[in-house]
């Protein structure tokens, strides 16, 4: 049934056709983000092993070539800020790092409290799982001198505030991804049992061509 | 030459990998790389027939993949500062508004005024990949945000103010080309030229001559009333029930 794949042209054809799906997924984004976005906030792994392979291709798909603005660029920032006084915790909003200069003298500690997300594509060339975990991270404020707050009291303090949302983790199947690889495997399948009978044909005729 | 692609084997394989290559496409944003950040809220056109088919066919007609809501497209859309062009009875000069402060920009005697937006537009051109790309940039202006009754100003007056602030710059249009979506589309013709090679020989398939008993009777030599085995005396009647049909 599969012998005609045999046949160099048939091998030539499902070539230049895994070769051209594959360079389709060059012009795919990687998943890291596109938007401005501090390196500290988020990141991203991608456990694609053929996709890995395709986004090294030339061309200009390549978003990680492109130099993107950091967040940085767009203005001052606002910090969810958690504050020790000598009266007690607070949690409160910092427009921007000059505003805290002006917190007052008794401010003993303060922490920065954001959400951290980190997401896994894991699949062959498509997404077929995503899992997106969120978890809660504590830096020291941009403030001269300022100490840090304990994690957990900051932590209790920012998600009592709702300035934070608590820890997660969520998993996404996606069929048609799945489908989309499971497809991909079958055409490398018959692609290199076509290479594999291709090359076998020309061996023997080779050696047919020597024997006469 | 093109004789193995006529097998229904290679036909299935070829449409299995081209249909596959085609649903990959339904993964890439529906605006180019290079532009996406530009015009990420901005105005794009996509004349690629095959790419906009693709996401069709997924049935995703905007492209799977979303523009993420961001920080960016907050800013964007809630602005907290605009450039603007004010007008007044003896002078026209160019300024930032910042529109966190609540306060008004205008002078009392202001007689006329406008904000300058920066038009971003762009286009890309191909089959599936964006071969050729072209990136419109414009400045214009519009009525200020704060006073709409404003009336705009002196057009040539406020250019002039602007430029001179840095805030406008003559229309430009970049077009690039890109090589390896040039090479992607050409290898992905060639592709579908093959695929119709093979296509073309679909009604020439043995197995349409082998669909009802009677056809795979006929293939087999066999006889078309009783299935006997007709082989040694192919054009003389049955000798298992005399049907004279082939005689």
């Amino acid at each position: 049934m599969f012998k005609p794949l045999r046949h160099p042209t048939a091998f030539l054809a499902l070539t230049l056709c895994l070769f051209g799906w594959l360079s389709a997924w060059s012009f795919a984004p990687t998943g890291r983000p596109l938007f401005p976005v501090s390196s500290d906030d988020t990141s991203h792994d991608n456990r694609r092993p053929l996709f890995w392979l395709a986004s090294r291709m030339p061309g200009p798909g390549l978003m990680e070539r492109l130099t993107l603005p950091s967040r940085d660029d767009f203005g001052p920032r606002r910090f969810s800020a958690v504050l020790k006084m000598n009266a007690g915790t607070t949690a409160i909003w910092i427009e921007n790092t000059t505003e805290g200069r002006k917190l007052g003298e008794d401010v003993i500690a303060g922490a920065w409290v954001t959400n951290r997300s980190r997401t896994e594509s894991i699949g062959l060339l498509a997404t077929v799982v995503y899992r997106y975990h969120s978890e809660i991270a504590v830096r020291p404020l941009p403030i001269d001198n300022l100490p840090l707050l304990d994690g957990a009291e900051a932590t209790r303090a920012a998600l009592d505030a709702e300035m934070v949302s608590p820890q997660f983790t969520r998993s996404t199947f996606n069929w048609f991804a799945a489908m989309h690889d499971l497809l991909f495997t079958v055409a490398a399948g018959l692609w290199l049992y076509a290479g594999i009978g291709c090359v076998a044909n020309l061996v023997r005729s080779r050696n047919k061509a020597g024997q006469s | 030459m093109f004789k193995p692609l006529r097998h229904p084997t290679a036909f299935l394989a070829l449409t299995l990998c081209l249909f596959g290559w085609l649903s990959a496409w339904s993964y890439v944003p529906a605006r180019p790389a290079d532009f996406y950040w530009l015009v990420a809220s901005h105005g794009h056109s996509n004349y690629r027939p095959l790419f906009i088919a693709a996401n069709y066919l997924a049935g995703h007609p905007g492209g799977r993949f979303r523009t993420p809501v961001s920080d960016v497209w907050h800013l964007d859309r809630h602005p907290t500062s605009y450039r603007a062009v004010i007008q007044t009875d003896t002078e026209t000069y160019a300024l930032i508004v910042d529109t966190t402060s609540g306060k008004s920009v205008l002078p009392d005697n202001a007689v006329a005024g406008a904000r300058v937006i920066n038009r971003l537009r762009s286009e890309s051109f191909g089959i599936l990949a964006p071969v050729f790309n072209r990136f419109h940039a414009d400045f214009h202006l519009s009525v200020l945000p704060e006073n709409s009754s404003l009336p705009l100003p002196d057009e040539q007056q406020a250019i002039e103010a602007a430029a001179e602030a840095g805030y406008w710059r003559p229309a430009r249009v970049d077009t690039k080309v890109d090589w390896f979506a040039a090479f992607h589309d050409l290898v992905f013709m060639v592709t579908c030229i093959a695929w119709a090679r093979s296509a073309f020989a679909v009604p020439g398939w043995p197995v349409w001559k082998r669909i009802t008993p009677k056809q795979r009777r006929r293939m087999q030599g066999r006889c078309l009333d009783c299935g006997y085995n007709r082989a040694a005396a192919p054009d003389a009647p049955c000798p298992e029930c005399g049907d004279p049909q082939n005689a």
